[in-house]
């Protein structure tokens, strides 16, 4: 059986390019043309984008692209596709932009990355592909991430937009609750093998933490729904304001609605609060609440969209993570003069994205490292007025390898604030588990599954942050897609012949 | 020759009334229907006093004092009186929060701003903070009333644009019927039926719309309830500033007031120091400016064409990159289009510019721009959005300082953000004459004054004669070289500012003109 | 898109929408709510159902904002932008014994379906209702027929008792009225004061609480609110609370949280004004 689909062998003729050796020759004997740095990504300058919700980069111009694709080696063995969570064939699409074929390269990474403008903007290449890029090992490895996103706003402003073949029918139902990138990846993926697939939202908008969790400077919402837009005209119903488990329960969905599998891609929206004195005063916000309101109801655009939001002067976010980064950098578009961003542990500790803790240190937010709030205090209206804080200190490492932080003894220190965001991080979504009591949970809520999203209830499905806890888009995708697969062998017994060959698959399945 | 006033000796005036000499001398007498503006009408019945002689009591303001009388304006029957007239007039005004024994608690309690469509008590009223009535009922200490209290029910009337009418409220003071018809002209608002049955309002009932209102807004100033109130403009409370300045949406240049309130402009009227009082502001000024600078597409930084699409920059990119452009086109292929919304400064300084890099295309008139094909034009410098900029096709740059994106924007190479009238210094050349523009508000973000972007320009130009620190430099420097602005050919119909459409920006202002189009004027 | 089968001003300023949404109709309990967005630059409101038909709802919006304002300037035919729900938890329906209900504006026709379902759980239901002024009472009979005593009190008297319900209910505490338990919805000032007269006399109390909410599943935590020292969404852990427990001040406080962005939010008009006169222009065209 040949379901293993092999990588293309490259033509002869692309593999006579730059030996991979060659540097910038010092000794000057070399005939061949010295590799080209890095391209540099034009981006609007800190004291302009912090006035306004554009996007920071500029994007690659056609002749830029074609230079930084260029610098690909086409590798035989390319390690940038290990490093991919969803396997998108790189060096492909890297050779397609060479020529001059964006198009073309924008559906090479459709074949695996349902959402490849957005995965060029918020994943974070840097731990991914570009660091197991064989250039990387001395010197820039190539700008992966640049080139994606090229490829991708190239086909959507130039409107060339293609539908690949779909299988034709085959008379199954399967329900998706949650319109987030895992749940988006199943419905692309299911849809072209021909299911009827349904996504329920809770909310008015899909996309889930595309919409309401990344700001419009990182993400321009409009790409969101071009995407939604492309998988309706695959033939997938988006289904708005369906709070399963309230307004449905899977159950129901099961027995009533005629749905064969339901796959469930919650994520993880539970608030952490950290349970200090003055946590409820007016102007402590989750980071939640302050993104949802800000990305999702357009709290920026305020009084143009009604949502309101406080607009403080002297902001503090305490967190480190892409939130945090988040939270900060849309505190000080909204008018803010200072924002404070107070994190446990140190600057290398950070989980945050590099580049946007690079583009925060640009814009000017003041890091208050090792520092952790222990009090909020408020003035007799109710109104946050300053934060006191504890100093730490890195101590031992835990568990996951990083050094913990410990608390210093008697050292605290407090400023004037007046709006503070909680961004420690969220806890998986209770209500489906709530209301379907046969899922069951681990002890922290997320659903237990097995590696290909099987849940303990039959033919229910589950993958991205509600089974991994808070993780990135692209991992959300990465699960997605094996549940696609184990959806597909369930309810057919046949495996999808077009899946990348780096998932392994048990000898059974072949 | 004098009065005597409760006892006090005041010289005596001829012509004046009784209210009047109080007022003066700072005596009080409660009042709702009289105005110094308005013709005294005796309506409310509240400023009776007793005039020594006279059998039962007089309406102090339309009574004529004569020399020798005796005045008592305050006395326990006056008081039993006073509180009589105005049990009646509140039992016929939802007055259920003046009685309300928790009043003030629930002042502090009910969070929320409490202002609604249907005003049923003082808590949801917009004009709580304002209303005369409220101010008497405190000023009387008054707590109940002995009469039946009856609610109207009339239908609010929010089918016109821009007003919000209340009848429910109104108590009969005849202020909006005298300003209409006295003031105005206009004739408009008058007493309908009779009796009981009395309600103010047009003929026929009719819509305002459907009538010859001209939306002037002066009922709703003289209006002492919330029962006439501007729809956009009465949810403020109170603001922070007040500034006078000229309007610039015509070339009459009436005097008008301007309420800020969050670094904006919440609220117009006429300026009470200036004689536009008499005449009134029109629709344009009163209504419609404050919700089209409000608006949130207003431009705000500079902006350069970059892989197909504008991204924001800072002044020194944007204005580098136009000196690079009118460097690099020779002078009889560049044209500059000056819209007549400009001040006198800054037309005076955009002439100066094109003389010294010997540009004579300086277009003032739509009729001006068919010369750019006969000439070949390749860059245009536009401070106003034109339409229909693709047929113009020797065009390849096209450099773009408006207030609004409006026609040609999205084939700008370069955009410049300009401040409107109302967020700049300078001064106009009116058909009353030379009026000044006094700065109300800062203009959003990085948006300039159309001067001062010529300013920057400069600097990256070899250009000498531009270094002016406030505008009052280009003033004096005009007078020095003695030129004389022409008045502007904007008249008041005139339906754009530079380059947009108000209709496009005031929703409100588009159903009036739909409404009134078969007419010779709209208003 | 969802369609409004009928709108009713029941009172000035008090509307009665009935939407079509057959699944919500189908699960809603008394008690829940759901979140409405009349358009879709508008917030996200939250409204109590107050009744269910076949394949319908009703809710009763006050008007008080520039949300409530474009759902109360909606028409007949009209569709709202967004209906999520059934939210919250349900109302704890038992038999009790004897039960007293107080309501207040809005209050008093959301009491409607949890007075009929405790009359029909058997308990005895005396009702309180409370207006600033007896032409905006409403629902009068409706709750006399699910009610075993009726009382009306008004801010200025004009009809029934002159004050509010805390002061029918003091009295009746006060001539030996034995309450097994209370339930009070309406404003908060209104919530707060009822809870303090029952208070001393330990009659179990409940109060729907209307914080403020933003998604209404619980993932922000807008409507967190301190009941007995512990924080609690009032969209997932309510809207229903022990009133004795609830930390009013801090309620109080959070409720002002966004009074100078509504007066902003209100002043920017034209949105309303078009509602408004679409129908007018579609005449005169």
């Amino acid at each position: 059986m040949s379901d293993k689909k092999k990588k293309l062998p490259l033509k002869k003729s692309e593999t006579k390019k730059e030996s991979p050796t060659v540097e910038k020759s010092s000794s000057g004997e070399s005939k061949k043309p010295p590799r080209p740095p890095r391209s540099k990504m034009s981006e609007q300058p800190p004291e302009i984008r912090v006035k306004n919700f554009d996007e920071v980069p500029y994007g690659l111009t056609p002749e830029q692209a074609k230079i930084e694709a260029s610098r690909c080696i086409q590798c035989k063995r390319p390690k940038c596709i290990e490093g991919c969570p969803v396997q998108v064939k790189i060096p492909e699409f890297i050779h397609l932009i060479v020529e001059g074929k964006f198009i073309e390269a924008a559906c090479k990474i459709k074949e695996t990355n349902v959402l490849p403008a957005v995965c060029g903007r918020v994943c974070p290449q840097e731990t991914q592909c570009e660091q197991t890029c064989v250039l990387a090992r001395r010197g820039e490895p190539v700008a992966i991430g640049y080139l994606e996103r090229f490829c991708a706003d190239y086909e959507r402003l130039g409107g060339h937009v293609k539908l690949p073949k779909k299988a034709k029918s085959i008379g199954k139902k399967v329900g998706i609750v949650g319109s987030g990138p895992a749940g988006l990846t199943v419905a692309g993926d299911l849809a072209l093998l021909g299911y009827d697939v349904t996504i329920f939202e809770a909310f008015h908008k899909g996309g889930g933490v595309l919409v309401y969790g990344i700001p419009e400077f990182r993400l321009p919402k409009e790409i969101v729904e071009k995407e939604i837009n492309y998988l309706e005209r695959l033939g997938v119903t988006v289904k708005y304001n369906n709070v399963i488990g309230l307004y449905r329960t899977i159950d129901e969905l099961f027995k009533k609605d005629g749905f064969d599998a339901i796959f469930v891609a919650v994520g993880a929206g539970l608030p952490r609060f950290m349970n200090m004195p003055g946590e409820n005063l007016i102007g402590v916000y989750s980071a939640n609440e302050y993104l949802t309101r800000s990305n999702l109801m357009k709290a920026y655009l305020f009084p143009d969209y009604n949502t309101p939001l406080i607009r403080g002067k002297k902001v503090t976010v305490v967190g480190g993570g892409n939130v945090a980064m988040d939270c900060a950098r849309t505190a000080l578009r909204l008018g803010s003069n200072k924002v404070y961003l107070v994190y446990r542990r140190a600057r290398e500790q950070m989980p945050a994205r590099a580049e946007e803790v690079h583009h925060a240190e640009e814009e000017g937010i003041d890091f208050r490292l090792l520092s952790n709030p222990v009090e909020i205090k408020g003035d007799e209206k109710g109104i946050v007025q300053s934060i006191k804080c504890q100093k730490y200190e890195l101590g031992e490492p835990d568990d996951s390898g990083r050094r913990r932080p410990v608390p210093i003894e008697g050292e605290y220190f407090e400023f004037d604030t007046d709006l503070v965001i909680i961004a420690i991080g969220n806890n998986a979504n209770p209500l489906i588990p709530k209301t379907t009591t046969d899922i069951k949970t681990n002890k922290w809520g997320n659903i237990e599954t097995d590696e290909w999203g099987r849940t303990s209830k039959k033919y229910v499905y589950a993958a991205g942050d509600i089974v991994t806890g808070a993780a990135t888009v692209i991992s959300a995708m990465g699960g997605g897609r094996k549940a696609a697969i184990a959806i597909h062998k369930d309810l057919t017994g046949q495996i999808d012949p077009e899946i990348p060959t780096a998932c392994e698959m048990p000898e059974d399945w072949l | 020759m004098s009065l005597v006033i409760n006892g006090k000796k005041i010289p005596y005036q001829e012509g004046k009334t009784i209210l009047d000499i109080a007022r003066e001398n700072d005596i009080y007498i409660p009042t709702l229907c009289a105005h110094e503006r308005l013709p005294s009408f005796g309506a409310c019945r509240l400023c009776m006093v007793k005039v020594h002689g006279s059998a039962g009591f007089m309406n102090s303001c339309t009574t004529q004092v004569k020399p020798g009388m005796v005045i008592t304006t305050d006395s326990l029957e006056i008081k039993k009186l006073r509180r009589a007239i105005f049990e009646l007039i509140l039992s016929e005004h939802p007055s259920s929060c003046m009685m309300c024994s928790q009043a003030e608690h629930c002042d502090k309690f009910n969070s929320g701003i409490m202002k609604a469509g249907v005003i049923t008590g003082c808590n949801t009223c917009p004009n709580k903070e304002m209303c005369e009535v409220r101010k008497i009922s405190e000023d009387l200490n008054f707590k109940n009333i002995r009469f039946p209290l009856f609610y109207k029910n009339i239908p609010i009337e929010r089918n016109d644009p821009f007003f919000d009418r209340d009848y429910n409220l109104c108590i009969h003071c005849g202020r909006c019927v005298r300003v209409c018809q006295d003031v105005e002209g206009a004739n408009i608002l008058v007493f309908t039926k009779r009796g009981h049955s009395t309600k103010v309002g047009t003929s026929f009932e009719k819509p305002h719309i459907e009538t010859d209102c001209k939306f002037c807004g002066q009922c709703i100033d003289v209006c002492p309830t919330g029962a006439l109130s501007a729809r956009g403009q009465k949810w403020y409370e109170d603001c922070e500033q007040q500034v006078s300045t000229t309007c610039m949406l015509c070339n009459k240049g009436c005097q008008f007031q301007l309420d800020v309130k969050w670094d904006r402009i919440v609220a117009i009227r006429p300026d009470p120091e200036y004689k536009t009082l008499e005449t009134g502001i029109c629709v344009k000024g009163r209504f419609c400016l404050p919700v089209m600078l409000n608006n949130m597409d207003r431009l705000r930084f500079p902006r350069i064409l970059r892989n197909f699409k504008l991204y924001p920059t800072n002044w020194d990119d944007a204005a580098m990159y136009v000196a690079e452009i009118l460097e690099s086109y020779p002078p009889s292929k560049i044209a500059i289009y000056l819209t007549q919304f400009l001040t006198d400064e800054a037309e005076y300084l955009f002439k100066k510019f094109a003389d010294q890099l010997e540009i004579t295309n300086v277009y003032t008139k739509p009729e001006d721009l068919s010369k750019i094909t006969k000439n070949g034009i390749k860059v245009l410098y536009t401070t106003e959005g034109l339409p229909d900029l693709d047929k113009y096709k020797t065009l390849e740059k096209i450099i773009f300082q408006e207030v609004f994106p409006t026609n040609g924007f999205d084939k700008a190479e370069v955009i410049l953000p300009a401040a409107a009238f109302t967020e700049e210094s300078g001064t106009i050349t009116t058909t009353r004459g030379l009026m000044h523009l006094h700065k109300v508000v800062k203009a959003p973000d990085l948006a300039l004054e159309d001067w001062k972007i010529v300013q920057k320009i400069t600097q990256y130009l070899d250009l000498s004669g531009f270094k002016h620190l406030e505008v009052s430099e280009i003033k004096h420097e005009m007078d020095r070289v003695k030129y004389i602005p022409e008045i502007h050919p904007v008249d008041e119909y005139y339906l754009k500012y530079r380059g947009t459409k108000i209709a496009d920006k005031v929703p409100d202002f588009a159903i009036l003109l739909q409404a009134r189009q078969g007419r010779e004027k709209p208003w | 898109m969802y369609e409004i089968v009928d709108k009713i001003e029941e009172v000035p300023n008090i509307y009665r929408l009935v939407i079509r949404e057959p699944y919500i109709a189908e699960k809603a309990k008394p008690g829940q709510f759901v979140i409405i967005m009349p358009d879709e630059v508008g917030e996200r409101v939250p409204l109590s159902i107050a009744d269910v038909g076949k394949d319908t709802f009703t809710v009763f919006v006050v008007e008080l904002g520039i949300s409530t304002a474009k759902i109360a300037a909606l028409k007949k035919g009209d569709k709202i932008y967004s209906v999520a729900g059934p939210l919250g938890m349900p109302a704890t329906i038992e038999k009790y014994g004897t039960v007293v209900l107080g309501g207040g504006c809005y209050g008093i026709g959301v009491l409607y379906p949890i007075a009929k379902a405790l009359k029909a759980a058997g308990n005895k239901v005396i009702t309180i209702i409370e207006a600033r002024s007896s032409y905006l009472l409403y629902f009068k009979e409706e709750l006399k027929k699910v009610s075993d005593e009726f009382y009306v009190t008004t801010s200025d008297g004009s009809e029934g008792t002159n004050g509010h319900v805390q002061v029918v209910l003091d009295k009746l505490i006060k001539d030996d009225y034995h309450f097994d338990h209370a339930k009070f919805i309406g404003c908060t000032y209104m919530m707060m004061n009822c809870s303090h007269i029952t208070s001393p006399y330990r009659i179990p109390t409940t109060v729907s609480l209307n914080t403020i909410m933003l998604d209404g599943t619980g993932m922000c935590g807008c409507c967190r609110v301190s009941v007995g020292g512990v924080t609690k969404f009032a969209c997932v852990d309510g809207p229903e609370f022990d009133g004795h427990q609830v930390d009013w001040d801090e309620l109080m406080k959070r409720k002002s949280a966004y009074l100078e962005e509504e007066m902003m939010s209100y002043q920017t008009g034209p949105h309303v004004c078009k509602a408004l006169l679409d129908q007018y222009c579609g005449e005169c065209k």
